[in-house]
């Protein structure tokens, strides 16, 4: 018993010793292990490496540092300094404009822009699929022009269209026509600029979730149509939701994602459009505008970071939302 | 065939349907269309003694054509009469008899403006061209660096256009060469040549290369001359016969026939040349394999003119010298690339004389890289100039004479397109009535048949213009879109009355063909005079060495003056944010001036975002001085405790004394001053002499006035500019002030407040105005709008741009209010017009602080504002005219002498806005509550008080950001903002 018992105690102590060299020793085995791991599939990290380094450049660090900055004051010239939630307390509870007015008009423009740009992307990316394979390069590259261009056109294109007096085409338009007997000031009248807004961002919203769809679309098994007609398809309607819709749910996914966060960034478009932050009587002011107000106008860049998370947090629950309803029509 | 015939049966459908509608319309419509064309002759004829006054004298080309037309003989008497014997001089002209730089008894004329008269017994009628003995003042009697502008009436009369501008030139020389620390040459000084000249009276412009032609007649004959611009002394006048010259035929037949010993080849690098008629003449650095001397690694200046030698008479000249008599041949080395397909033309005197025909226009073909220009005829046949052993001068002159046929037919089509577009605009009430069916033949005789003569007219110009060049360029292009944008036109007759806005697009399309056709830019590298029988050496680069070239510049574009100089603790940093010229420009002052008197250099960084002072405070690389700072920003770092508070250091009250209380406003924060205005801005009223007239109106000198004549101006279609968003005349006439004396709350919540901004709104909502406007300057210049106000930027857009008004439109003050003790007060802002500033900061080293702040002083001085200013534009043109906060340099600049009184009695009344911390709110609400009234037809009253509500939430905000608030939110301190009750006296000094 003793013997035992003195067994015991000493492999107890033996093993308290052990445990105790043991994290050490796991800790150094573990990082000699990353090491080698590391220096194993060295050229592995070496091609992920632009990913990587650009991710954290320009992605990671900014995220942090505006999470960082969002708990803090700082007027962009002296040093921050620590103020905890204040900045979150005065944006739920003292920001009037915020919420009577940059509030609703996210909301407004992203309910009209998000869902009608995906659909239309949608349909868009299936009419050009239809096409022979020449003609669909084309019309894709069309349809794909605007959102890389949105800022040089939003001067070259839009704003002369909607040009307050008579010069502009769309007033010249109504005029002709007998719709309006005064030039409409489009871009700075309340009534029309969150509208003319949601035009715009659908027109340059064939982005990247555009293509991506397009590339879904053709990518579909052509013989499991055939399938389908043997199964009693009937219509090319029925033959887009019983096939296609199913097959593309990661390009659906991803287009509705990138759909959120372009809406949701197109922020800029009626300060762009009306010429001024803010916009005439904040009629166009969405989120990514009243940051740029407080950031860069009023030099409180603390409190403009913590909208800028705020948004950030909007937009991965958005996408967390979407990814739950496709991932559910899957099954 | 079928198609055909089909097209057959519907064109008759068509045109028994049009002829059964005219049919109808001519019965229904004869009364009032009588009425119409009798109303139309009457405003005829009630417009033509305007236009008359307006119209000006034909061109001395067409003059000479008259002449010769009439017979009239070429002069042969010499008279010489001498400057101090004039018959008159008007009571104005500040003219006395003196002796001036070696010359007794001159004439000289101290300061511009008057006129004297010339009696003048002739024996024969006849032309004759004058000479005159002349000197300009010099810069410290009273000039410029500018030359002197006169005109010439001859028997009461401008006998030609160029004689309202008759030019006497300065001649300049470039000082020595210096270089900087790394190598890089800098631009030499100019010295000018105070010499007695002798010149022939010539115009201005490279129009003509012969003097100006004076026809006077038998017996006594009146000349009255006007000095427009600069002080001058003139010695005496001859009247001579006009020079001839023979052609190079004839030139060459009666040399002799010695031949040349020696075959030394005589280079001249262009760079070092004698002198030179204007400042605006510039060295430049090439970098081409051939361009000698090489400026590969450093910059040196290896070439001449380029952009900076285009304008008509500008000309150089060099010496050299020959070894032995006898015949040479001339060629050099040139860059003509800077105007696609368009010749240029230079007229070459040899020791000051045009040695024979050939050489008054020479043209100087386009080519895209350097080329070998041989004076020659054309045909590989190099002219030979005779040429004494000795010393000579080579000058070489702007002209743009061969294109002067085309200029004339611009002008005249441009005036037809103006008559025709008034024409449109009588008839259609100058609105466009898409509604309204024109009979386009009844109603406006004429119209068409002078398009379609426009139209052929094109097309002559066209080929005209391609006979002159040699091969078609923009011009000639532009000429025959023109004309078929006119066969467009006529297409449809009956819709141009509804096109009047491509009418008036053709004549801006024909008018910016004008400046093509005067500019001839050339860049020379070196000339050589070789003797005849020798070849030149080779002036062109060939392949491998254009590579060579190609390579070279694109290595030593990585390194040199395109990177932004280090930061050096031991120099004084500058930034500057304006342009590269302007970076430059300080650059070369402070490396003469500045550096020589207090040993420290000066390193002038070029920086392009005001954001960037910002990120430099981070990074901690901030500058020491920092100028042409947008005018929000000193306020905004002094806020956040980076600016310097310049008003603490030695000397500032005296320097801020100079500025006006109103301009230094908005640098003002907490009892100091964080930066100095550097430029200003200002509003004046831009009137139509020529349209008000028509309309019977004055300008108006109060807003009573303008409401007065606003019903008049409606009537007539057109309408009073005012910038929608500029509320300053209204509140501050008013006595609004924007904040309470503390700074602290806003004052737009007092009763006047309301009164002006409902004034304000009400200048749209009841008086008729115009809520938002494309262009101004366009309107103005087309006449819709014939007055209204605007600002500096506009004024030089009008001055520069648009050269066909330049003498029917007029600047005044800005209508005022009458104030409780009858004076008329016109406060007016410059805010947010783009004005800048210069700041020193905080961050800058204990034992730099001073140095920055002598910089600073030094260049707000009115010394260095004025020339800075005036090298700005003598180097670079009219566009870069300086805009001074420092007023008396501001008076420096070459303004019209009437448009600166102007300036300067509206400066007095400048009043720009007091920055607080949360001022932008005022701004913006106020934009917001004029949005609410006058778009969406609100009660003035209830949105200026929501409008303070905001204002005031706003500025607690930020004072409680700032820590102005104590405890219980009330004021710690007040910000004592300066108040601003009467117009400054410093702007009064300058009232004539």
């Amino acid at each position: 018993m003793n013997n035992s018992l003195e067994k015991n105690a000493t492999t107890v102590n033996t093993q308290k010793v052990e445990q105790k060299n043991g994290l050490n020793e796991r800790v150094v085995n573990w990082t000699k292990k990353l090491k080698n791991d590391v220096w194993k599939h060295r050229l592995s990290y070496l091609f992920i490496a632009p990913f990587i380094i650009l991710f954290v450049i320009f992605i990671l660090i900014p995220v942090v540092t505006a999470i960082g900055l969002s708990f803090t004051y700082f007027n962009s010239i002296e040093f921050p300094s620590w103020v905890g939630w204040l900045n979150y307390q005065t944006l739920f509870s003292q920001d009037i404009v915020l919420l009577q007015n940059v509030l609703p008009n996210t909301f407004k423009f992203s309910l009209f822009v998000g869902p009608v740009a995906f659909v239309l992307s949608f349909l868009l990316a299936w009419f050009i699929a239809q096409l022979p394979n020449t003609l669909r390069m084309v019309y894709a590259l069309a349809m794909y022009a605007p959102s890389l261009a949105a800022g040089v056109a939003m001067t070259v294109v839009w704003q002369v269209m909607f040009t307050g007096d008579r010069i502009g085409y769309v007033n010249s338009f109504l005029l002709k026509w007998g719709f309006a007997t005064e030039p409409i000031i489009f871009l700075e009248d309340q009534a029309w600029l969150l509208n003319i807004m949601i035009v715009v961002a659908i027109w340059s919203s064939m982005g990247i979730g555009f293509l991506a769809m397009l590339a879904g679309l053709l990518g579909v098994d052509k013989e499991l149509y055939d399938a389908g007609k043997v199964d009693g398809i009937s219509s090319r309607l029925q033959e887009i939701w019983y096939i296609t819709v199913p097959l593309m749910k990661p390009q659906l996914l991803f287009a509705a994602i990138m759909s959120i966060v372009h809406t949701l960034q197109s922020g800029s478009l009626g300060v762009q459009l009306s010429g001024s932050n803010p916009t005439p009587n904040y009629a166009g002011q969405i989120m990514l505008s009243h940051i740029e107000d407080y950031g860069f106008i009023r030099y409180e860049l603390g409190y403009a970071s913590a909208i800028s998370v705020v948004l950030l947090i909007m937009m991965f629950f958005l996408s967390k939302i979407f990814s739950y309803i496709l991932e559910e029509k899957g099954d | 065939m079928r198609r055909q015939l089909g097209g057959k049966v519907t064109n008759k459908l068509v045109l028994l349907s049009l002829v059964f509608v005219l049919i109808i319309s001519s019965t229904l419509f004869t009364v009032p269309q009588k009425s119409t064309a009798a109303g139309l002759e009457e405003n005829k004829s009630e417009k033509s003694p305007l236009e008359a006054e307006v119209e000006l004298e034909p061109y001395l080309y067409e003059v000479k054509q008259q002449w010769a037309s009439e017979g009239i003989p070429n002069g042969k008497q010499h008279v010489t009469f001498a400057a101090s014997e004039f018959a008159a001089k008007s009571a104005e002209s500040n003219i006395t008899i003196g002796s001036y730089k070696g010359k007794n008894e001159a004439l000289l004329w101290s300061t511009p403006g008057g006129w004297v008269e010339y009696e003048l017994d002739m024996a024969q009628e006849g032309l004759y061209q004058i000479d005159v003995d002349y000197i300009p003042f010099s810069q410290e009697d009273g000039g410029s660096k500018q030359s002197v502008i006169f005109g010439a009436e001859i028997n009461g009369a401008y006998p030609y256009r160029e004689a309202r501008s008759i030019e006497l030139r300065r001649e300049f020389r470039d000082l020595d060469v210096h270089y900087d620390k790394s190598g890089n040459q800098i631009r030499s000084l100019v010295e000018e040549l105070t010499d007695w000249k002798t010149t022939a009276l010539r115009e201005s412009g490279g129009a003509n290369v012969e003097p100006l032609v004076f026809h006077l007649k038998q017996g006594t004959n009146k000349i009255r001359l006007f000095t427009l611009r600069e002080a001058v002394a003139f010695k005496s006048f001859t009247v001579k016969p006009l020079l001839s010259f023979s052609d190079y035929e004839n030139v060459k037949k009666d040399y002799p026939t010695k031949s040349t010993a020696t075959d030394k080849v005589i280079k001249i690098e262009a760079e070092n040349f004698a002198k030179k008629n204007s400042t605006s003449i510039q060295v430049q650095y090439d970098r081409d394999p051939l361009t000698t001397p090489e400026s590969l690694k450093t910059i040196k200046f290896n070439t001449l003119g380029g952009m900076s030698w285009f304008e008509g008479k500008q000309a150089v000249t060099w010496e050299f010298e020959v070894p032995e008599d006898g015949e040479y041949k001339i060629a050099f080395r040139g860059l003509q690339n800077y105007r696609k397909n368009l010749s240029v033309f230079r007229t070459f005197y040899l020791d000051g004389d045009i040695p024979f025909e050939e050489m008054k226009q020479y043209q100087i073909p386009y080519a895209t890289s350097w080329q070998e220009i041989v004076l020659g005829d054309g045909s590989d046949q190099p002219y030979s100039f005779y040429l004494k052993k000795g010393k000579h001068t080579l000058t070489s002159e702007v002209t743009y004479e061969p294109f002067v046929p085309l200029l004339i037919e611009i002008d005249k089509v441009s005036k037809e397109i103006g008559a025709i577009a008034k024409e449109l605009r009588l008839a259609s009430g100058n609105r466009e009535d898409s509604f309204r069916v024109w009979d386009i033949k009844k109603e406006l005789p004429g119209v068409t048949e002078k398009l379609e003569a426009m139209g052929k007219e094109f097309q002559q110009m066209a080929q005209q213009m391609i006979d002159i060049n040699g091969e078609t360029s923009n011009v000639s292009q532009a000429f025959e879109s023109l004309g078929r944008d006119i066969e467009a036109l006529l297409k449809k007759p009956n819709e141009i009355p509804n096109k009047q806005v491509t009418v008036g697009k053709l004549q801006e399309r024909v008018e910016s063909q004008r400046q093509e056709l005067m500019n001839g830019p050339l860049q020379i590298d070196k000339y050589y005079v070789v003797p005849a029988g020798k070849d030149f050496p080779r002036m062109t680069a060939n392949k491998i060495e254009k590579l060579k070239g190609i390579f070279n510049s694109l290595v030593y574009s990585f390194s040199g003056q395109n990177e932004l100089a280090g930061q050096q603790e031991e120099e004084l940093n500058v930034w500057m944010m304006w342009g590269r010229d302007y970076a430059e420009e300080l650059q070369q002052l402070a490396d003469q001036q500045f550096t020589p008197k207090h040993g420290i250099k000066v390193n002038v960084n070029l920086i392009q975002d005001k954001n960037l002072l910002i990120l430099a405070k981070a990074a901690g690389i901030m500058p020491d001085v920092a100028l042409g700072v947008p005018a929000d920003m000193p306020f905004e770092m002094a806020l956040r405790g980076a600016a310097k508070d310049i008003s603490t250091l030695p000397g500032a009250q005296e320097v801020i004394d100079n500025y006006a209380p109103g301009v230094s406003l908005p640098f003002f924060y907490d009892g100091g001053y964080y930066g100095l205005p550097e430029t200003i801005n200002f509003k004046v009223l831009f009137y139509r002499k020529d349209i008000l007239q028509q309309m019977g109106l004055g300008i108006p000198d109060t807003w009573q006035d303008v409401y007065d004549m606003m019903p008049t101006l409606l009537q007539n279609q057109s309408n009073f500019y005012v910038d929608p968003k500029d509320f300053s005349y209204m509140l501050y006439q008013k006595d609004v002030e924007l904040y309470s004396e503390d700074g602290m709350s806003s004052r737009l919540d007092q009763a006047n407040a309301f009164k002006a901004f409902e004034e304000w709104t009400n200048l749209f909502n009841l008086r008729g105005m115009d809520k938002k406007v494309q262009s101004f300057y366009q309107q103005f210049r087309k006449g819709g709008y014939p007055i209204g106000i605007a600002d500096f930027n506009q004024y030089m857009q009008l001055l520069v741009a648009a050269p066909e008004i330049l003498d029917v439109w007029g600047i005044a003050p800005i209508p005022g209010h009458i104030n409780e003790s009858g004076e008329v007060v016109r406060w007016a802002g410059g805010t947010g017009l783009g004005t800048t500033s210069m700041m020193l900061f905080n961050d800058t080293l204990e034992e730099k602080q001073n140095i920055a702040w002598e910089f600073m002083k030094w260049y707000a001085s009115a010394e260095t504002q004025t020339e800075f200013g005036l090298n700005l534009e003598q180097f670079r043109g009219e566009t870069f005219r300086w805009n001074s906060a420092n007023i008396d340099a501001f008076a420096q600049m070459p303004w019209r002498q009437a448009d600166l009184d102007v300036i300067l009695n509206q400066w007095q009344w400048l009043k720009d806005i007091a920055n607080v911390p949360g001022g932008y709110m005022t701004l913006r609400q106020l934009d917001f509550a004029w949005n609410q009234t006058v778009i969406e037809t609100g009660n003035p009253r209830i949105e200026l008080e929501k409008a303070v509500k905001e204002i005031n939430r706003e500025l607690k905000r930020k004072q409680n950001e700032f820590n102005l608030l104590g405890k219980d939110g009330e004021p710690v301190h007040s910000l004592d903002l300066p108040v601003i009750k009467e117009p400054w006296e410093g702007a009064k000094r300058f009232e004539q």
